[in-house]
């Protein structure tokens, strides 16, 4: 499994697609085939030039996903959703993005490393009807630490990703917390995946890497395992696809519950 | 800006914050998420991708379906919205993204299909640290 067929959206600060990661032997086009950024004044999604990422965030969590070696699921195709430009955006960038991604077809995963600090009600609605649009979002739980996480990645409908060390051991932080909604008690994050030193491509020259630390380096290795069960299956149900990934995480004996989730994730 | 309590239960901090030191035609700008009152069009049997030849034809279906959805149930409010001259934008997701005088999105906040009023607040990437 490769991720062939499977295209994945990722939310972020653009993608420097020139980089050797993403050129593919067959396709001219190299993995990433199209890329946007996001007017709000006419609501719309605009191409924007493959290649840019100003931030350096979005390159490195792409290369995770579909990067030649890097990336968990090489084959997959990658959509470069710039919703944060510069390293930030406004909720309504956001919005109008998340909309875009419910309604073009060809997107199946959404990768997401953004988000607002603590439990935020209204976006968790929203999130909801992503997941009726049929969209698996992957979420970043948060780098606060225990007892923090932002939205969406403490939303139930979203798969909600910590980040895990080499040693097995869940870094102090990667965020976690228990929350009440709806009178329903649930903890996040769902999983965690390697979040500590994790080496992937970086704008600048086209073989630059780096290690990176965040939930946001764990989020896409999650987001690459997705697609590769989506090809395996493309008629799988979102909720089977989540439950997939749950129950084939590995539980940290040495950790809590409340900071790994179900544990790490890997594919069965 | 006062808000009554029924308002202020709606909103999160950020935006109560700016409706407090706004005057009623200032411009202000907010996202507001929406759900159906009354009676409303039953949910469709969900579709299920095993029975769609591929994952692109099955999205397709899904978004036709939930788009006709929206406007059934949430047109009318939208509608209400833009006579109001809050230029909504959006609604396919159940959240709107407003702009108009700060005394009409009070006023849309009164309306029982408004649940929630957001400022619209900056979003960022969870810090990441290079090594």
């Amino acid at each position: 499994m490769t991720g062939t067929g499977v295209t994945v959206a990722v939310f972020d600060t653009g993608i420097a697609a020139g980089h050797r990661e993403f050129q593919r032997k067959y396709n001219t086009k190299g993995a990433v085939s199209a890329a946007y950024k996001f007017d709000t004044a006419v609501w719309q999604a605009v191409p924007n030039a493959v290649g840019q990422d100003t931030f350096g965030h979005g390159t490195h969590v792409a290369g995770l996903i579909a990067g030649a070696t890097t990336g968990v699921a090489p084959d997959a195709t990658l959509i470069d959703a710039a919703v944060m430009p510069n390293g930030r955006c406004q909720l309504s960038d956001l919005l109008l993005a998340l909309e875009w991604a419910a309604t073009t077809p060809a997107i199946q995963i959404l990768n997401l490393s953004v988000g607002i600090a603590g439990y935020e009600p209204g976006l968790e609605e929203v999130c909801d009807r992503l997941e009726a649009f049929g969209v698996l979002a992957v979420v970043a739980v948060g780098n606060a630490g225990r007892n923090r996480t932002g939205s969406p990645g403490n939303y139930r409908s979203v798969l909600s990703v910590g980040a895990s060390s080499r040693q097995n051991r869940i870094p102090a932080f990667s965020g976690s917390g228990e929350l009440m909604v709806d009178h329903h008690l649930y903890g996040v994050p769902d999983v965690v995946a390697p979040g500590v030193g994790v080496f992937s491509c970086v704008p600048g020259a086209v073989d630059t890497y780096e290690p990176w630390d965040g939930t946001s380096m764990a989020t896409p290795i999650v987001t690459g395992l997705a697609a590769l069960h989506l090809q395996r299956d493309p008629g799988i149900r979102l909720a089977d696809l989540k439950e997939k990934l749950i129950e084939d995480a590995v539980d940290i004996p040495t950790e809590e519950d409340a900071r790994q989730g179900f544990g790490v994730v890997r594919f069965v | 800006m006062e808000l009554n309590p029924a308002q202020s239960g709606k909103v999160n901090a950020a935006l109560r914050g700016v409706l407090a030191s706004t005057t009623p035609n200032q411009q202000v700008r907010a996202v507001l998420v929406v759900r159906p009152s009354g009676q409303t069009v039953p949910d469709p049997p969900p579709l299920d991708p095993a029975d769609f030849l591929d994952r692109v034809a099955f999205r397709e279906a899904v978004i036709a379906q939930q788009k006709q959805l929206t406007e059934t149930r949430l047109g009318p409010l939208f509608r209400t919205l833009a006579q109001f001259g809050l230029h909504p934008r959006g609604g396919e997701l159940g959240a709107v993204v407003v702009e108009g005088p700060a005394q009409q999105l009070l006023a849309a906040l009164n309306l029982e299909e408004v649940i929630r009023g957001m400022a619209d607040a900056q979003v960022e990437p969870p810090s990441p640290r290079r090594q």
